[in-house]
């Protein structure tokens, strides 16, 4: 019987290894992964890891875990092609492993902008953990760092190299803060955090040019304006670029991400993709999510599929982000929402919910864990509306309670 | 020094001992090793609540107290929320600990 092979060992990748087994699927499964290491968590690798966290707490457990579970894990592996002809995988050092079905968990890359220097040494981008330890010594060798991109990563960064005692200058070309994942007043209460803690932030500013110095290693950045702003160590954070040519190089269809149905399949079934580089196509149109909890949902989920197991809801998507001392998370789909509601936590921190004709349909908070763990329990249960926020004191909790029984009822 | 064994209990009554590192926490120990019923979706940071368990009562006060973002957290897990409720990714363990008996609840997302 042929594997199931999951190309890339990332956070989709290894969950979905897990998750067939939880399912009771009790074929071969074949793990590749791209870098030369067990599987590990990102999070950390912008956060405590950056700080000098220890690298024993990334992975998410240890290889022998694998081998108990029966699955064949094997890391520094490129998968460069698919020949679906023949159900094969094909890989760098050029040998064919044919699949029953093959999982694309390939995750995304750094985009990087098209300016001269971006190659110098000294100049970063982050995804994996080589990344973090390069960065990691660069920032030990100079005291001053420029962030191009106010995006999560870069913002991140910044907050760590803030602690690490260097100074900070993030440069961000639209006028505010992690524009594409936060609404205004979020990204106000964060600016103006960052500024509190010594990140020196300007917005509507470009860089036109990362320049060198005698040492041929990066020296600073050049802005549109002119201003070169010194470097010792430059990070660039502008987004991430779901990582295709795989599937695209098979003739698979590509569109910001591997174009999937909303059971994981492109156009041959035998292919699947999930995770950071997957594009899901449903009834609302595409959607590209780029979180932790995206990537292990869609594995909980396609094991299920795979397996003929029982059918796990989609979670409602969540994302986090810990910087400038706060922490943010993000729930449900702001984006769609009409209209808002500004509230302050129980203790202290801020929550704002979005209402899409007059219905709860996301939220967004700093420092109020509480208010975000309560609207992704309303949101997968029976929302509230508009109405229901109108009594300034309604504790949520009761609003919780009303909802999860609600959804038994009538369950 | 002891290295502290931790006993999780699935839903289900099965109970699988895992030794761990002394500062590791009991999320960490139950992930590394594979037990099911510990998600621990953010690694620990106290953010996703699906790190809940049910401490065995008579030792309840050996843990350190919880923080009061821990607290409200607890009143919003998944599962029903009960006395001995505590994120598992706050419990550090240490030889004081070994032996300690945590029960998974049926379900953490
Ligand atoms: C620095 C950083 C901080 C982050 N912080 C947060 C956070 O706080 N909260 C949050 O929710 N999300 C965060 N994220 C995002 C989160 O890490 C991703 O959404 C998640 O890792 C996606 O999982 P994935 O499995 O799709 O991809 P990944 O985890 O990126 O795994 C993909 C793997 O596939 C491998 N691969 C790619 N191509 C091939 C190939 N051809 N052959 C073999 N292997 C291949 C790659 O090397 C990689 O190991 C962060 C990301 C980064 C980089
Ligand atoms: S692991 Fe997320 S709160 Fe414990």
């Amino acid at each position: 019987m042929d594997p199931i092979v999951v190309v890339g060992a990332g956070h989709a990748g290894a969950q979905l290894a897990v998750s067939l087994r939880e399912s009771g699927y009790d074929g071969p499964v074949l793990l590749l992964g791209g870098e030369g290491e067990v599987p590990y968590q990102r999070p950390p690798l912008s956060k405590a890891y950056l700080h000098g966290g220890n690298a024993s707490e990334l992975p998410f457990r240890p290889a022998e875990a694998y081998a108990a579970l029966g699955v064949d894990l094997e890391t520094g592996v490129d998968v460069t092609a698919l020949d679906q002809e023949a159900a094969a995988v094909v890989l760098a050092d050029g040998r064919r492993l044919r699949y029953s079905t093959v999982v694309l968990a390939t995750g995304a890359e750094a985009a990087v902008p098209p300016l001269p220097g971006t190659a110098l040494p000294g100049v970063h981008t982050l995804v994996t953990r080589a990344d973090a330890d390069a960065l990691s010594a660069d920032l030990a060798a100079t005291d001053r760092l420029v962030v191009i991109g106010g995006g999560v990563v870069g913002l991140e960064v910044a907050t760590t190299a803030r602690k690490r005692g260097l100074d900070v200058v993030v440069i961000e070309a639209t006028d505010r803060l992690m524009g594409r994942m936060l609404g205004a007043d979020l990204s106000r209460v964060l600016l103006d955090r960052h500024r509190a803690g010594g990140v020196d932030i300007r917005l509507d500013l470009q860089a036109a040019e990362i320049v060198a110095g005698a040492d041929g290693r990066v020296a600073g950045v050049r802005l549109v304006d002119g201003v070169v702003l010194p470097a010792g160590a430059v990070l660039i954070g502008i987004g991430a670029r779901p990582r295709v040519e795989v599937a695209a190089a098979a003739g698979l269809a590509v569109d910001g991400g591997v174009l999937v149905d909303q059971e994981f399949r492109t156009a041959d079934p035998r292919v699947r993709a999930i995770g950071d580089c997957a594009a899901v196509v449903g009834p609302d149109g595409v959607q590209r999510y780029r979180s932790v909890q995206n990537a292990t949902d869609q594995a909980r989920r396609l094991a299920a599929l795979l397996t003929g197991a029982l059918p796990v809801p989609a979670a409602v998507p969540w994302f986090w982000s810990e910087q400038a001392g706060c922490r943010i998370q993000i729930a449900g789909d702001l984006a769609s929402a009409d209209r808002y509601l500004v509230r302050a936590g129980r203790r202290g921190g801020t929550t704002v919910f979005g209402f899409r004709d007059g219905v709860l349909v996301g939220a967004e908070s700093v420092d109020d864990a509480a208010s975000h763990l309560a609207v992704r329990t309303l949101l997968a249960h029976v929302p509230p509306t508009f109405d229901d926020f109108l009594d300034p004191d309604v504790d949520l909790r009761d609003l919780v309670a009303r909802s999860r029984s609600a959804t038994s009822l009538s369950g | 020094m002891t290295v502290p064994t931790v006993e999780f209990v699935s839903d289900g009554g099965t109970v699988t001992a895992v030794t761990a590192a002394p500062g590791t926490t009991a999320m960490r120990a139950a992930t590394g090793a594979g037990v099911q019923g510990i998600v621990g979706e953010c690694g620990g940071q106290m953010m996703c609540s699906t790190c809940h368990v049910y401490v065995q009562p008579d030792r309840l006060e050996e843990l350190p107290e919880m923080e009061p973002d821990e607290d409200e957290m607890l009143d919003l897990t998944a599962a029903p929320r009960r006395p001995e409720s505590r994120l598992s990714c706050q419990i550090v363990l240490d030889e004081q600990l070994d032996g300690l008996r945590l029960t998974m609840p049926s379900h953490q997302v």
